[in-house]
């Protein structure tokens, strides 16, 4: 009895797959038009969305979006067959990435650079902070980052942290019993909202992107290492041609626009000051 | 009542963590009441034992439910016939009868508990030490690149998991043996 009900469900999982197959083909046949798989960082979320119509139609192809933390998609590149684009919000999981074998060499472009803000909900009583002395003496509750172990809005937030001066110690070794990790930055976003006496640093594109946050403290960005979006084309068994592209295509004058609007930095600004 | 109880059965995890998070915010109505009496439950150990609460009690009240259909009611009856209380009826009677599916019908919502990472993660986070659970440790683990430690927690639960299965289907062999 236990075996048929495990032979049954074996058979299920084989009919799944066998659908999924004839899927795929159905649609290559159908239709001749490539399609790129573009894994990105969360935080490029809205704005690769309000950007694929237009490459789209320029370019006669179609984009699929995986949006989640650089270290989940650099971990599922390298396991898996999927991508044909990754970009990483910030140079490390593109490294790894390289490392093992799974980058095309020589496609990696540095695509677009952003900013570290602190946050709270719009409704929460935290007061604004004037000045570093101001942030040092902040009483809060929870410390909302992206896990600065893996993900790259944590690193970076992190990095920050550890250069506020609060005499005895960092802003980092002040507030690191008050930490709060999440999987990605959007996340942090979702929980300053809901929860009082909460803080969190997310990227200034964060902060246009969703409503409901109020902006405590804009770091000068010669404080934290520079905020660094790096894209490459993900070697795969069928070569799609439209990945270059894309990757140029990122880095055109109509993506910077866009990009721009939705509070990113371009690099050159970055590395200027 | 049951229908709005068993909807997190139903709902994918991440749903019912939303919802919930939306719910306990602690700048909304329920949520701002609580924390008015001092009682926050976002982001710490209340919010886990919440999500896996919430996620584990339809099937735990499926399990349960039929186990009690099962019953003869006119027993429940008899024995109270005799004078005894409801509650006694219920202590006396009822559990001794039913201690297998019972127990059954708890290590399926402690094992579906364990499991439990959508809603957790989203009300409670996944902060070691505090709010981390094996189900959360495991993803940070693997994400992290952490493998060593991502194998040796999926020993461990693999362990529970066949553990509770293996007591699940003695108690089922021992409720078949009492009904001959």
């Amino acid at each position: 009895m236990a075996i048929l009900r495990v032979l049954s469900f074996l058979s299920l999982i084989w009919l799944g797959s066998a659908c999924d197959k004839e899927k795929k083909s159905e649609e290559e046949s159908n239709s001749n038009i490539p399609v790129l798989q573009v894994y990105a960082a969360a935080s490029l979320l809205d704005v690769l969305q309000e950007m694929a119509p237009l490459f789209e139609s320029k370019y006669q192809s179609k984009l699929d979006f995986n949006f989640a933390g650089s270290q989940i998609l650099a971990r599922q590149i390298t396991h898996s067959l999927g991508a044909d684009i990754f970009i990483s919000a910030n140079p490390y999981w593109i490294d790894e990435v390289e490392l093992l074998g799974r980058m095309v060499e020589g496609t990696r472009k540095e695509v677009i650079s952003n900013s570290l803000t602190m946050v709270a909900s719009a409704a929460s009583e935290q007061n604004v902070f004037s000045g570093v002395e101001k942030l040092c003496q902040a009483n809060f509750e929870a410390l909302v980052l992206a896990d600065p172990n893996y993900v790259p809005a944590g690193k970076y937030a992190k990095a920050w942290l550890e250069a506020v001066d609060c005499k005895e110690a960092s802003a980092w070794e002040l507030w690191k019993d008050k930490l709060v990790p999440t999987q990605d930055v959007r996340q942090v976003v979702n929980l300053v909202k809901e929860k009082q006496g909460a803080v969190g640093v997310v990227y200034g594109s964060d902060v246009l992107a969703s409503e409901g946050l109020k902006i405590l403290i804009q770091p000068d960005a010669q404080n934290y290492p520079a905020i660094s979006y790096v894209a490459a084309a993900i070697k795969k068994n069928d070569i799609v041609s439209s990945a270059s592209h894309f990757l140029d295509f990122l880095q055109s004058d109509e993506a910077r626009a866009l990009f721009l609007k939705h509070g990113f930095r371009s690099p050159k600004n970055n590395t200027q000051s | 009542m049951s229908s709005l109880l068993g909807v997190p059965l139903v709902l994918p995890p991440t749903a019912v963590g939303f919802l919930m998070l939306k719910l306990f915010s602690e700048y909304g109505w329920l949520g701002g009441i609580l924390s008015a009496w001092n009682i926050n439950i976002l982001l710490n150990w209340k919010a886990v034992i919440l999500a896996a609460g919430v996620m584990s009690f339809p099937l735990v009240f499926r399990s349960l439910k039929i186990a009690f259909d099962s019953l003869d009611r006119e027993l429940l009856l008899y024995h109270q016939s005799l004078g005894y209380s409801p509650l006694h009826t219920f202590i006396g009677l009822v559990v001794p009868l039913l201690k297998y599916p019972m127990f059954a019908a708890f290590l399926l919502g402690f094992t579906r508990a364990l499991g439990e990472f959508g809603a957790t993660v989203s009300i409670a986070g996944n902060i070691p030490g505090k709010t981390q659970t094996l189900s959360s440790a495991i993803y940070s683990a693997g994400q992290g690149g952490n493998d060593n430690a991502a194998y040796m927690l999926m020993a461990f639960s693999l362990v529970i998991g066949f553990a509770s299965i293996f007591i699940s289907e003695i108690l089922a062999g021992n409720t078949k043996l009492e009904k001959k």
